[in-house]
């Protein structure tokens, strides 16, 4: 039947963006986080998304192709009094950017919105379709 | 059976002078109402009354499946490399309602039901011209497919009324009131 394809779509996209938002929250709670005694301190995350067709022509929904990893070196800072300090008396931090990680978010949550209204029209407009000749 | 081609032969004239007697057949031409279907002309009736209700549930149909494409329009408003699409709803819905010309199929029998040309398919989809190029070769513009949605929303509720309109009004044509 046609337009409950919507709910598939719109379903699918609510889902992807959803864990971005969650992926977002992981690389923010993470943001101070340091390296431990391996050296390796936390790599920001960010999602891939990819196209999936549902249903009909045309009709595309939304997955999360992976998540990969930021590979850039963490902010390095001087402090030896660290207990994680290296032998340099170096601290290695996240590559976490806040700023990047909250701008992320913002969108994240436009889009999820976005598509919650869409699936709310498509659901008036099938309750209004089976009343139809009433 | 000849037994039952007497008695279809003696309803059908049974009905004839039921309707002469009613509508004044008389009066009318000797071809107006065939001696083998005498409920023909009804049937006419109900196709004219039905006519435009069959219009306005093709036009409902295009909208559903515009609805769809603008719903993956912004599902997919942050998917790398995705390419906005849409259709022309005025040239579709004169694809649907024209007489099938196109794409018509054979018919070797009378009680074969005509092929109409359908839905958009893939292949009519055209693809959403760029307004601000992205980086990551996505077309959507989010602030047009979002407008087009509440657009579509609306004129499928307008043909939905124009629907429960008609069917009102065929309603108190049959009921006499």
């Amino acid at each position: 039947m046609s337009m409950f394809n919507i709910f598939n779509v719109s379903g699918s996209a609510v889902s992807a963006q959803a864990q971005r938002l969650n992926v977002v929250a992981s690389n923010l709670a993470n943001a101070d986080a340091v390296a431990g005694p391996d050296g390796q301190a936390y790599k920001a995350r960010q999602v891939q998304f990819q196209t999936v067709p549902l249903g009909a022509p045309g009709n595309a929904g939304v997955k999360v192709q992976t998540i990969t990893e930021n590979q850039q070196p963490g902010r390095r800072e001087h402090n030896p009094n660290h207990p994680m300090a290296d032998a340099d008396g170096y601290v290695t931090h996240s590559n976490v950017n806040p700023v990047e990680e909250m701008v992320n978010m913002i969108s994240a949550s436009r889009s999820y919105q976005n598509n919650v209204e869409v699936m709310n029209t498509a659901k008036t407009l099938l309750l209004k379709t089976l009343q139809m000749g009433q | 059976m000849p037994g039952h081609d007497r008695v279809v032969r003696r309803i059908a004239r049974l009905k004839l002078s039921h309707n002469r007697f009613t509508c004044h057949a008389r009066d009318l031409p000797d071809t107006a109402i065939p001696s083998t279907h005498p409920t023909l002309r009804e049937a006419d009736m109900l196709e004219q009354m039905t006519a435009r209700l069959d219009f306005h549930g093709q036009s409902l149909n295009l909208r559903a499946q515009r609805q769809q494409l603008l719903a993956s329009n912004i599902a997919n408003a942050d998917t790398p490399g995705y390419v906005a699409r849409d259709f022309d709803f005025a040239q579709a819905l004169k694809n649907v309602t024209a007489a099938p010309a196109r794409d018509s199929v054979a018919v070797s029998d009378v009680r074969h039901l005509p092929m109409r040309p359908g839905l958009p398919r893939s292949g009519e989809l055209a693809y959403a011209v760029q307004t601000q190029p992205s980086q990551d070769r996505n077309t959507v513009d989010l602030d047009r497919e979002r407008a087009n949605f509440v657009d579509n929303s609306v004129r499928y509720e307008s043909t939905l009324r124009f629907i429960n309109g008609h069917v009102k009004t065929m309603l108190s044509a049959i009921t006499g009131q």
